[in-house]
């Protein structure tokens, strides 16, 4: 029996999320009514001529500056011919020659580092609809701005592979530059995988692998390809290389097409838009006005002495992340505000099964809540009862404990009326009291908090009651 | 005759039109009859996209195509006033020098119409030179607006790569594409490149420096100027007519005061090759989007692409072939890479002969007519493109000025070069010389 290693490298395909398209002015939303943001540009019409966005530029140096790439001083456009029917022009304008990084890496938490090989801005293609006797074509998507990340074939398991999505997808996300879903195609991934016994210095022909649209798909098709691979050498087959399709239903991969040759794209210099030049002090400031990394955040919430589970599920949500900092910086203590986050945030979540940028509670309803507790006036049970209802409506925290009639009373004279009261009422208890029955302090402490209807202040009811025990000893 | 803006101004928009429709030159393709109401009437080359008739480049797929969206050119002479007439035939694509290669037919010499207008802007300076229209845009690849308006006898101007915008102008070579103008009257040519010039956000590669202008100084003798002429045009065999009038402007230069001094640019023996190489591999991807999906028709077995290539002329399926083989296989990129540095490597001589130059002049074309029986596709015809295509490829500007009174036969043009951005020097010597040297 032959032991084998699995080779795999993928391509990614993120879309950014500018406000317009790479060389329109078209509004850059692929979610909108088909075929409305769309400009004689996107056609391809006669005459047309693209014209470059910046924004992309900057938002694809700082996805380079992420994966510590070297990004690229000069660079210029190239055309990559050939004919579909969702490429209007006739060619995709890319960067063939000049990718804007090379030489970077991704690293998993074993401490593997995965080079990115390079990346590269590109335009996207119209999206095809296919229907049963026609193919509809949307061309909203048509020139939204893409950068292809490339990685070496250093990965050698669907885990490992898997790992690299999405560490790559938080990268992304958390610099706010790309929505990066598997699922509706705004991240695109094409793993190539091939297999070769242990000790075998060459590559076997590889297998690309499309369609996926979920991690679990990528490790799934890759542990299926291998196995095929696998079993194809054990019993004599070859493997061709070809591209495949994974099947989401049967959990198998399916050939689209096998490669014949390689396709000739005629790649010649795009003569439509000139040069990008770029220099340190622009590199410079566009990362200084690049969001915090993950590993960043990471750091800092470790620094906080927070352990790996609870980073793990802040870090799950971006958003959560951001509001973390906020309250941090508006002086709340970080455990505290981890604490609102993961747990009372999180059981409201579940329970009405609302992502958190839908909830209306703000910073300042924390702040509110902050005071309250300072100040005395509600205790930490109402806190739980309180956050639930400030998620739904916005709405002031302070209102709210007044309408819900929980606030505490704090005024120190009207809690020692009640207790000279409850007090006057009991007068065995305060005998018992002193003569060292501990049970009568809890009896006096519970008659106090039901006469104030349970919202004078336990600590103070305490102190008062003691200090009032005291001067009733003589 | 060599009617100018001025002359048409006295008639109305109707009356250009029948004219034009009267003539059996076959210069218009589509008539604008919307009058914008002014008097500045012009000729559009059938290049420009605009949404008042079909802008069909002389080709069979875009017959009908009416454009969704105004070009820069357009909206920019629409804007400063002008008045446009017609479009106006030209070889299919702006891919020819005949005029033969246009859906719509070929188009006759203004001077006599056994002989071709020239080309790719044929119709233009047909339409010109025969009186039919004051002036007429052109657009000039290698050498597009500059041979037609020599072979008619009239103006013709090239621009400065850049200063133009190319928005919404169907392209052919983009690196090399400029829009001009083919003109009766020197300052008619100037006015309406006035207009046309601009930077153009529209278009990443359009420049146009701070200050600058077609207005310079005005020249009133030659003393001191330098001239050059190239060593490697003066080896190009002209017609005896061509050698005796650039012999004679030569002399009239210096009997001006002016000094000839010769170079040698080697790499101008190359410059055909370098087109070829470049122009056509751009020509031929920026035909890919007449695919048979929105543009032309797709046959019964729903096949696309490749079955709207019959919808070509000759010429742009030569074209397209011959770009699409010179980027193919693996060595296609060395190549264009290679041409690219012989390029650079041209305009770097160029602009070593302008430190000490003021300007280069040569022949606009080798043969002064060019019967419509003749082999417009033979090496001699392509060769004397060796005169024009260096303006192009080092995107200087170029102003062709007739040596010969107006109508007069066997024309014969002679180019003004200078350096990129001094097209305002141009039109300064080709006043000077207005009436003097082809009085």
């Amino acid at each position: 029996m032959v032991n084998y290693e699995t080779i795999i490298g993928i391509e990614v395909h993120a879309q950014l999320n500018t406000k317009r398209k790479i060389f329109s002015p078209s509004l850059n939303d692929t979610t909108s009514k088909p075929n409305t943001n769309i400009h004689p540009i996107d056609l391809g019409m006669p005459g047309a001529l693209p014209r470059f966005n910046e924004e992309v530029l900057q938002k694809a140096i700082m996805v380079a500056n992420a994966f510590g790439m070297d990004i690229t001083r000069k660079m210029h456009w190239d055309r990559k011919n050939y004919f579909y029917h969702d490429n209007p022009k006739g060619y995709q304008i890319t960067q063939q020659k000049t990718p804007i990084g090379r030489h970077g890496k991704i690293v998993l938490d074993s401490g593997k580092a995965i080079g990115v090989d390079f990346m590269h801005m590109e335009e996207d293609t119209a999206k095809s609809l296919h229907r049963d006797d026609c193919t509809l074509l949307d061309f909203n998507r048509c020139g939204v701005p893409l950068v292809e990340i490339v990685s070496t074939p250093e990965m050698r398991s669907g885990a490992e592979a898997r790992e690299y999505i999405e560490k790559l997808r938080e990268i992304l996300v958390y610099l706010g530059v790309s929505d990066g879903k598997l699922e509706e195609g705004s991240l695109r991934v094409d793993v190539n995988v091939s297999v070769r016994p242990y000790g075998q210095p060459h590559f076997n022909p590889k297998v690309e692998i499309k369609n996926l649209n979920s991690f679990s798909n990528v490790e799934m098709a890759i542990e299926v390809e291998r196995k095929n691979q696998m079993l194809a050498y054990n019993t004599g087959a070859k493997v061709v290389q070809a591209t495949k399709r994974f099947m989401e239903n049967s959990k198998t991969v399916e050939i689209m097409r096998v490669k014949e040759g390689v396709v000739d794209y005629r790649f010649f210099p795009e003569p439509d838009l000139p040069y990008i030049e770029i220099d340190d002090a622009y590199i410079n400031d566009v990362i200084a006005h690049s969001n915090k990394l993950p590993a960043e955040i990471k750091a800092e919430l470790k620094d906080f002495g927070f352990n790996d589970k609870d980073i793990v599920n802040l870090m799950s949500n971006m958003e959560m992340v951001t509001f973390f900092f906020k309250l941090t910086e508006a002086g709340l203590d970080p455990k505290q505000s981890l604490n609102y986050l993961l747990v009372n945030i999180k059981d409201y979540l579940n329970k009405s099964n609302h992502e958190f940028n839908q909830i209306a509670i703000t910073l300042d309803n924390f702040i509110e809540i902050e005071e309250l507790i300072a100040s005395g006036k509600i205790s930490t049970n109402h806190v739980k009862k309180i956050i639930p209802i400030l998620c739904e409506k916005p709405q002031s925290a302070k209102t709210l404990v007044a309408e819900l009639g929980i606030e505490q009373i704090t005024d120190p004279q009207i809690i020692g009326q009640m207790v000279d009261k409850v007090l006057d009422a009991n007068e065995q208890s305060i005998i018992d009291f002193h003569g060292g029955k501990d049970r009568a302090m809890g009896f006096l402490i519970g008659q106090i908090i039901k006469e104030s209807k349970g919202q004078a202040n336990p600590s103070l009811v305490n102190s008062i009651l003691i200090e009032k025990l005291n001067e009733r000893k003589c | 005759m060599n009617k100018t803006l001025q002359d048409f101004s006295k008639i109305s928009k109707q009356e250009i039109i029948d004219g034009l429709k009267a003539d059996k030159g076959n210069a218009v393709v589509n008539y604008i009859e919307e009058d914008f109401g002014t008097n500045l009437y012009i000729g559009l080359k059938d290049i420009h996209m605009q949404t008042l008739v079909p802008t069909t480049s002389a080709s069979h797929i875009l017959e009908n195509q009416i454009g969704s969206y105004n070009s820069e050119v357009v909206s920019r002479l629409l804007a400063a006033g002008f008045n446009p007439v017609a479009t106006l035939n030209m070889d299919e694509f702006a891919m020819g020098g005949s005029n033969k290669n246009s859906y719509f037919g070929s188009v006759d010499n203004a001077l006599d119409p056994d002989n071709i207008p020239g080309g790719s802007s044929g119709g233009s300076a047909y339409a010109v030179a025969k009186g039919l229209l004051p002036a007429a845009t052109g657009t000039d690849t290698g050498g597009s607006i500059r041979q037609p308006a020599s072979l008619n006898g009239i103006y013709g101007y090239k621009p400065t790569y850049g200063l133009i915008s190319r928005y919404g102008t169907i392209g052919f070579g983009s690196s090399f594409d400029t829009m001009g103008v083919l003109a009766n009257d020197l300052d008619d040519a100037k006015l309406i490149s006035a207009a046309m010039i601009g930077e153009d956000p529209k278009d990443n590669t359009s420049y146009v420096p701070a200050g600058f202008s077609l207005d310079a100084e005005a020249i009133n003798d030659l003393n001191g100027k330098r001239i050059a002429i190239i060593k490697e045009f003066s080896e190009l065999e002209c017609d005896d007519e061509t050698n005796s009038e650039y012999k004679r402007a030569i002399e009239w230069f210096i009997s001006k005061g002016a000094k000839i001094v010769e170079h040698s640019i080697p790499t101008v023996k190359l410059a055909l090759e370098l087109y070829i190489a470049i122009a056509y591999a751009e020509g031929a991807s920026n035909l890919n989007r007449f695919d048979g999906i929105r543009y032309g028709t797709q046959t019964d077995d729903h096949v696309p692409f490749i079955t709207t290539r019959h919808l070509f002329g000759s010429e742009v399926k030569k074209r397209i072939v011959l770009g699409s083989l010179l980027l193919s296989g693996e060595k296609s990129s060395e190549v264009f890479e290679h041409a690219q540095k012989v390029r650079q490597k041209m305009k770097a001589q160029f602009v070593e002969v302008y430190k000490t130059c003021d300007y280069i002049i040569a022949p606009s074309n080798s043969m002064s007519t060019i019967g419509k029986s003749q082999d417009t596709n033979s090496y001699k015809f392509y060769s004397s493109d060796i005169l024009l295509i260096p303006a192009n490829l080092t995107g200087m500007p170029s102003l062709t000025i007739p040596l010969k009174p107006a109508g007069s036969s066997n024309p014969v043009g002679l180019q003004l070069m200078a350096n990129r951005f001094e097209d305002g020097k141009l039109f300064s010597l080709a006043k000077f010389a207005e009436g003097k040297i082809n009085g």
